[in-house]
């Protein structure tokens, strides 16, 4: 998850004519999310998802960006469909022997596995959206003016430095160790990268503890939206619906063909 | 040699660029390089070792462009300090960082430790090799940095920075060191420094960056000698240079022999007195 705030993103508008209200964004988002962790019904995920991805392309994001963006979902949720698939259920569809054992490819294990790799990739994208339309500065202000307690701004304030801290950490591990002949070479090279997640976890653990002392000092306020919280427009609440309705229809479309 | 040839390069999306640059550094020569803050030194150094790629020009190293040497040879010959040190050490001590790239060059598992513990003696830290790196202080760190790169013994080595928060003895030991580097191994050497009195000192060459381009390069002497030019860069002379031409302007002591270090003032100064014939 921590890939959906990445920091040089943080304030991009692309290709839209004007810049996506962040109310509207968060409203749909939380609301998309709520629906899908709790509704397991595929013509809901793959409206959602169609949605999402047509938005985010429309609005400007790379084709292979948005690729890169949903590659760790992607793996987990393959891995799930994979698991679930071959352990769950008593109704084999097929059976396969490989070296004297059995591998069986269950009905039930298939479809909660698709269900459950649904499930992670839409829920992924919603937040891909979230994180690509609306600036981390923006969505905290949101979490302000709907009076969210203080330790829970500091929290996700903390959560989203702390995910662009790892791929910062990372790279600059990496330049390190490349200038010092790290990578020439197969097993060298494994031997870095293997160095180099035994290190990252440390380093970021180190900086994220600075990175808190200095907030500290500076009572986490500069860093922080200003105090006063934004004026909460009705067009935002009025959009956000209108976003949801176009949502329904999609599902119920979907639920329709299926039937 | 090793070479920008007519360089340019931009950062994607970013407004700074370098233009057409030309540099040059031979083995056992010591190029300083000098100019305000944001002036385009480090992204020269990373285009000098190749971590950064021109989009015109070349970066090439005895003629031989950078992006045809294959990357084992390239970073054995040539080395580069970061600014800042947090991001060149990532072991938890020092020794293991600086066995790091000594395990990389294929040595005998015998001499790694002796080389690592030499070369941490060579900057002072051999007293603290086994201190968890997160505990030392930031010149501390700085001296294992270089440590970890000396040890490597490139033949051309970039630096950027190194003295900026060393201790003034420190540092003063450190620009020694490089000198006998230098003429012991022959190493060229690349400086990023603010330091200006350290430059006519220990530096063979300079040249000064102003926004991006290269305004001037030459001998020290003569590179200081357009003072014009170097106050155009956000740049100032040698305080006893400084000092001089204060001298001879306010003061109306006559004028003397240009100055750059304590030693050639002392003798330019013991003339005017009519001490020294
Ligand atoms: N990775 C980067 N991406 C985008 N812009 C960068 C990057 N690194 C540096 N810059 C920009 O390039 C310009 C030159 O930076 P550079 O680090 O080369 O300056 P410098 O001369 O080393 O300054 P200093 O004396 O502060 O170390 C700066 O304006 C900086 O904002
Ligand atoms: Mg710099």
């Amino acid at each position: 998850m921590e890939s959906t705030f990445h920091p040089s993103e943080a304030t991009f508008t692309g290709r839209l004519a004007r810049p996506a209200r962040p109310g509207t964004v968060i409203i749909f988002v939380l609301a998309g999310l709520t629906l899908v962790l709790s509704r397991p019904r595929l013509p809901l995920y793959l409206a959602v998802s169609f949605f999402c991805v047509c938005f985010l392309l429309a609005a400007g994001m790379g084709i292979l960006h948005l690729l890169r963006r949903l590659s760790a979902p992607l793996a987990i949720s393959g891995a799930l469909l994979v698991l679930q698939a071959f352990s769950r259920g008593d109704e084999a569809i097929f059976n396969l022997r490989v070296w004297g054992i059995t591998i069986s490819l269950y009905r039930e294990g298939l479809h909660t596995g698709v269900l459950l790799a649904c499930r992670v990739i839409c829920a992924c994208l919603l937040l891909a959206f979230l994180g690509f339309l609306v600036p981390v500065q923006e969505f905290l202000v949101f979490l302000r003016t709907m009076k969210v307690p203080e330790i829970f701004i500091i929290i996700s304030l903390m959560v989203y430095r702390f995910s662009g801290l790892i791929l910062e950490e990372a790279a600059r591990i990496r330049e390190a160790q490349r200038l010092r002949l790290g990578y020439a070479g197969f097993t060298r090279g494994v031997r870095s990268v293997s160095l180099l997640g035994a290190c990252l976890f440390l380093r970021v653990n180190d900086r994220s503890e600075r990175i808190y002392e200095a907030a500290r000092t500076r009572e986490v306020g500069t860093s922080l939206p200003p105090r006063t919280p934004r004026k909460w427009s009705m067009k935002e609440s009025r959009e956000a619906s209108l976003y949801l309705l176009a949502l329904l229809v999609f599902a119920a479309a979907g639920w329709m063909i299926r039937a | 040699m090793l070479s920008l040839e007519g360089v340019s390069f931009r950062y994607h999306g970013q407004a700074f660029s370098v233009e057409n640059v030309h540099l040059e550094v031979r083995r056992g020569e010591v190029l300083a390089l000098v100019g305000a803050n944001g002036s385009g030194k480090t992204t020269l150094l990373k285009l000098l070792i190749g971590l950064l790629k021109p989009q015109r020009g070349e970066a090439t190293l005895d003629g031989v462009p950078l992006q045809k040497i294959p990357e084992r040879e390239l970073f054995s010959r040539v080395s580069m300090v970061f600014q800042d040190p947090e991001d060149q050490i990532f072991m938890p001590t020092p020794l293991e960082d600086v066995g790091f790239g000594l395990v990389n060059q294929v040595i005998d598992h015998k001499e790694i430790y002796d080389i690592a513990i030499q070369a941490l003696a060579s900057v002072g830290m051999e007293g603290k090799s086994t201190v968890p790196v997160r505990n030392l202080s930031h010149g501390e760190k700085k001296r294992v940095a270089l440590a970890g790169v000396l040890a490597m013994r490139p033949q051309y080595l970039l630096l950027d920075e190194p003295t900026a928060g060393l201790d003034p003895m420190g540092s003063y030991r450190f620009m020694e060191l490089l000198c006998h580097l230098k003429t012991e191994q022959g190493m060229g050497m690349v400086v990023a420094t603010h330091d200006m009195d350290m430059i006519p000192v220990f530096c063979d060459r300079m040249a000064v960056l102003s926004k991006g381009t290269c305004i001037i390069q030459g001998p020290v002497k003569e590179v200081f000698s357009r003072k014009e030019l170097i106050r155009q860069a956000d740049l100032r002379l040698p305080r006893v240079t400084h000092l001089l031409e204060i001298l001879s302007q306010k003061d109306g002591f006559p004028d003397c022999d240009p100055a750059l270090t304590i030693g050639q003032a002392r003798r330019s100064l013991r003339r005017v007195i009519g001490l020294e014939g």
